[in-house]
């Protein structure tokens, strides 16, 4: 059945081979080839390397991050605006990523094409663009070319042309682009999701804006966007590479330095009211063949004291991947699906709190009412020990593999900057990951998962899932035009 | 646990993408000076190494060399769903707890299968290398898989298949083409397998698969990053060199033939706008036409100002997004070319501009601006992708398993510098013509519900 030609090696220990060694049939008979692995003492893990990082904060209010990192002849430049679409003024949703999508098409000197022209020679990128937070313009290059994209991202950041011809044709593509995003069941779903649990706040609208609000932007629009987005004394830079600190910042002088301040914009808006009791929104796609899932209330912001008992209590539940509990039982023990997951949408304003999964259209009752019982049975068992042992284990131990490119390292620095998180965050993570109790997940747990209270939104096929789903809960039937 | 199939093979493409050029670049080129490796455990099993200090963490990649092209019809889409069996227990361990032990131990973990490879990997703390090691030599060796997992995962595969696919227009236009593209050889079928198969597929079909494919002279292994060579070789000599080595798997014997003329199928399903998606077939991996085509696929459609962009979605705002890559695969490829378009705007517009943009190319050869461009990027590419050990260890392992020739990541840069105008226009005039050309036209319709 297999051949046994095998030469023994020198260093190799000595090997008995017997013949009934099994392949894959679900015994266990044979002798064993692969030796029993026996874990070292346990050692710390190795502290976060960081390569040298230097800041400076220019006269007009702009922070500087300097990252060295010199392992390659590439640099990237990231400037990061600290406000981005929750700043879309009231009806005009997906302004600020249409105004940011704009920025590289076109300046006072160049044309949409000539910029395409130049970063494409030099076999880099540049773009700009936008989520909730904030705004971006990034580009990254081989070193060669530092000082040509220099200028060029100089006048993307500061002199965008947002001529109307480029404005018209950006419209016809994001209109084209929500068209074809109803074909996508996941799209449907996280719009429906949203737009109803925080109906009259920000997070309601889709982030690239709806067909009457993408119709509706004007070019003084996106002018009003950009000034109130892009000034210097709300803005870090971070470059990023093959540089050195004085080149770093020099650079930075040149082509940001002499930006002009402006005022920091703020907005206020009042959170809505949370879900009430047990509610399905099921979005009629009559082709589909797999409902999409989502379920979940209202959530926390990013500067939640509670972030990092939050962070282990939803590793346990069902940000673990494998180890979570929710795909255990809900794929791995039950079949129902490809994926399941939780997750806390932690940004600047409390965000969604949502368990996303999806199943065969036969089987979508039985996904929800599982996944509902497994958070209840959670918040009344809480965590085992071993299970939170695990949790900080990964999280302290994947901490590192956040920090192995320079865009990664990149981004967990603007991060930083963004939340406020503190410059000793990096430092202490680890240990404040291993603080959390088993009564800390147990608390949060409870105070922050409500199954009782869910907005429930399918989207699946209305005549073969409605008449089950209404076994769960009230649902109201919602059509995709 | 993925499956990836056109998007994938795409990506490749631009893995597979890099260059040579003057002196900065040229010290990335040689794989000895970056102190790469190659080792073979005496049954058979070879071992790429990669030492990179730079960060504590460390990957191991296991290669086998299987995917759906080893299939047969009756159990298509095995090779994915046994990937799917890979995580489901062993001698020493139950199922999924494998992928547990790496995440305690803080590690990532996945897998996926491509139509010509099925790779295994975990990211971890470079003091765990042993650990995964051992884990990885465990299922190979001692894969106990039961009817019961079977059953569940089989299930979840389906599901996997019914989200990607069935619930996706692109994943469904995308099967299309190449069941259409393919008469005979087995790039036909999908790599996550038919339907039907995959509810007929036996425990005892994947143990016989097991046996023939999983064994240790027919996997490369990958280790990328921070850790001592010598010492990381004796701990795969440790857990895997024990591991019997196996009669070569079956070759794959068919080979397509020539296509006769052009095929074009329109496709009727529920959507909101009309694509397109095409495939010239064109070489295999390695060949001497490759890296022309590679640099056609850059002048096509490598960035906002390459020809198709800038004529179809900048100029003519014909199309939402559009383009053409060059399939680099272990048995003879496509060229793709695809566009999706505008409210408003016809499809066979879309096509005629398409395809006349790149069946154009033999008349239009690029300019020596443009030639330049495509060296710049491929050049910048390359060096992208050495910034981080999982994609230096994937472009390792695929270049082996696809090309039967690692070494071919550091080779290609240099062709790519060689290409000559002339050269572009030349493999064009070969490849891209309409009697090679196999078309999905995706007509939507309201009402229309999805084929099970």
């Amino acid at each position: 059945m297999k051949t046994l030609n095998f030469t023994f090696f020198a260093c190799l220990l000595i090997v008995t081979l017997a013949d009934g060694t099994t392949w894959a049939d679900g015994n266990r008979k044979g002798k064993d080839v692969v030796p029993a692995y026996k874990p070292k003492s346990e050692e710390p893990p190795k502290p976060v390397v960081l390569p040298p990082i230097h800041q400076k904060t220019f006269a007009n209010g702009l922070k500087v991050i300097v990252v060295e990192h010199h392992e390659l002849p590439i640099v990237s430049l990231r400037l990061m605006c600290k406000a981005g679409s929750f700043f879309d003024p009231t009806g005009k949703a997906g302004l600020t990523q249409f105004t940011t999508s704009l920025m590289d098409k076109g300046t006072e000197t160049l044309s949409a094409t000539d910029i395409a022209q130049k970063i494409d020679f030099m076999g880099g990128s540049l773009n700009a663009s936008s989520g909730w937070d904030a705004s971006y313009v990034e580009t990254t290059v081989l070193k060669k070319y530092l000082s040509s994209v220099a200028e060029l991202f100089r006048d993307v950041a500061l002199h965008p042309a947002f001529s109307t011809e480029e404005i018209e044709r950006l419209r016809q593509q994001t209109l084209s682009s929500l068209e074809t995003d109803k074909d996508q069941p996941e799209s449907l779903a996280d719009k429906e999701f949203n737009r109803w649990l925080f109906s009259g706040y920000p997070y309601a609208q889709p982030i690239e804006g709806t067909e009457t609000s993408v119709a509706s932007f004007s070019r003084d629009d996106v002018l009003a966007q950009y000034g109130l987005i892009f000034i210097p004394n709300n803005a870090v830079l971070a470059v990023v590479g093959d540089v050195d600190a004085e080149t770093g910042f020099d650079l930075a002088q040149k082509v940001l330095g002499d930006w002009k301040q402006g005022v920091v914009p703020s907005v206020s808006v009042s959170m809505p009211a949370p879900p009430q009791g047990l509610n399905i929104h099921l979005v009629d796609k009559p082709d589909a063949t797999q409902a999409q899932i989502r379920m979940g209330h209202l959530g926390v912001s990013r500067q939640t004291e509670d972030y990092f008992p939050l962070v282990v209590m939803n590793y346990i539940l069902g940000g673990g991947g494998f180890s979570s509990r929710l795909m255990k039982e809900i794929r791995s023990k039950m079949g129902l699906t490809y994926g399941i997951s939780s997750g806390f949408a932690m940004r600047m304003h409390p965000g969604e709190f949502v368990i996303e999964t999806f199943t065969k259209n036969a089987s979508v009752t039985d996904a929800i009412k599982a996944s509902r019982e497994l958070v209840k049975q959670f918040q009344v068992e809480g965590p085992t020990e071993e299970e939170l042992k695990a949790a900080k284990a990964y999280l302290t131990g994947s901490y590192p593999m956040n920090f192995e490119t320079p865009s990664q390292i990149a981004g967990q620095l603007l991060n930083i900057e963004i939340y406020n998180l503190g410059s000793d965050y990096i430092a202490k993570y680890r240990s404040r990951i291993e603080a959390v109790t088993i009564a800390e997940v147990r608390r949060v747990a409870e105070k922050y998962l409500h199954p009782d209270n869910l907005d429930i939104v399918v989207v699946s096929k209305a005549q073969d899932v409605e008449s089950s789903l209404k076994g769960l809960a009230p649902v109201t039937v919602i059509g995709i035009e | 646990m993925k499956n990836f199939t056109l998007t994938f093979l795409l990506s490749l493409c631009f893995l597979a993408a890099a260059m040579a050029g003057e002196t900065p670049t040229r010290n990335f080129l040689d794989p000895t000076a970056l102190g790469i490796e190659e080792h073979f455990l005496a049954n058979g099993m070879r071992v790429l190494t990669w030492e990179d200090h730079s960060a504590p963490v460390v990957t191991l990649q296991v290669a086998y060399h299987v995917g759906s092209v080893n299939e047969r019809p009756g159990i298509t889409g095995i090779s994915h769903l046994f990937e799917h069996m890979m995580f489901k227990g062993s001698r020493k361990f139950g199922p999924e707890e494998h992928a547990n032990i790496v995440q305690a131990n803080g590690g990532r973990l996945n897998a996926f299968t491509t139509n010509d490879m099925t790779l295994y990997y975990e990211n971890i703390a470079a003091d765990k290398l042993e650990l995964i090691i051992s884990l990885e030599a465990e299922r190979e060796a001692n894969l106990a898989i039961t009817a019961e997992n079977l059953a569940s995962e089989r299930e979840v595969v389906k599901e996997e298949r019914r989200m990607r696919t069935d619930n996706n227009t692109f994943g469904d236009v995308i099967e299309q083409l190449m069941t259409n593209a393919y008469v005979a050889h087995p790039y036909t079928w999908p790599v996550v397998g038919w339907m039907s198969d995959l509810d007929a597929i036996t425990l005892h079909d994947c143990q016989e698969y097991h046996r023939i494919h999983y064994a240790p002279n027919n996997a490369t292994a990958v280790i990328v990053g921070d850790f001592n060579t010598l010492e990381a070789i004796k701990l795969m000599e440790r857990y895997f060199g024990r591991i019997p080595k196996q009669e070569p798997p079956p070759p794959v014997p068919t080979v397509e033939p020539a296509q006769r003329g052009e095929r074009i199928i329109y496709l009727h399903r529920r959507a909101q706008l009309p694509m397109l998606f095409a495939g010239y077939h064109i070489p295999a991996i390695a060949t001497a036409d490759m890296p022309a085509l590679v640099m056609a696929s850059k002048i096509l459609s490598d960035g906002e100002s390459s020809r198709i962009y800038q004529k179809m979605v900048y100029q003519d705002q014909l199309a939402l997004y559009a383009g053409g890559s060059a399939d680099e695969n272990q048995f003879p490829g496509l060229f793709n070319a695809y566009c999706g378009m505008n409210i408003g705007k016809d499809i066979e517009e879309g096509k005629k501009v398409l395809f006349s943009l790149i069946e154009g190319l033999a008349q239009n050869p690029p300019t020596p601006e443009e030639l330049q461009k495509a060296k710049n990027q491929v050049e910048a590419d390359f060096l992208l992708g050495l910034q981080s050990n999982m994609r230096k260890g994937l472009q390792l392992a695929s270049y082996q398993t696809l090309a039967n020739d690692w070494r071919l990541m550091f080779k290609e840069p240099e062709q790519y510098q060689a290409v000559t105008s002339e050269k572009v226009a030349e493999v064009a005039a070969r490849y891209f013509k309409p009697e090679n050309r196999t078309t999905v036209i995706l007509i939507p319709e309201k009402g229309k519900p999805t084929q099970q």
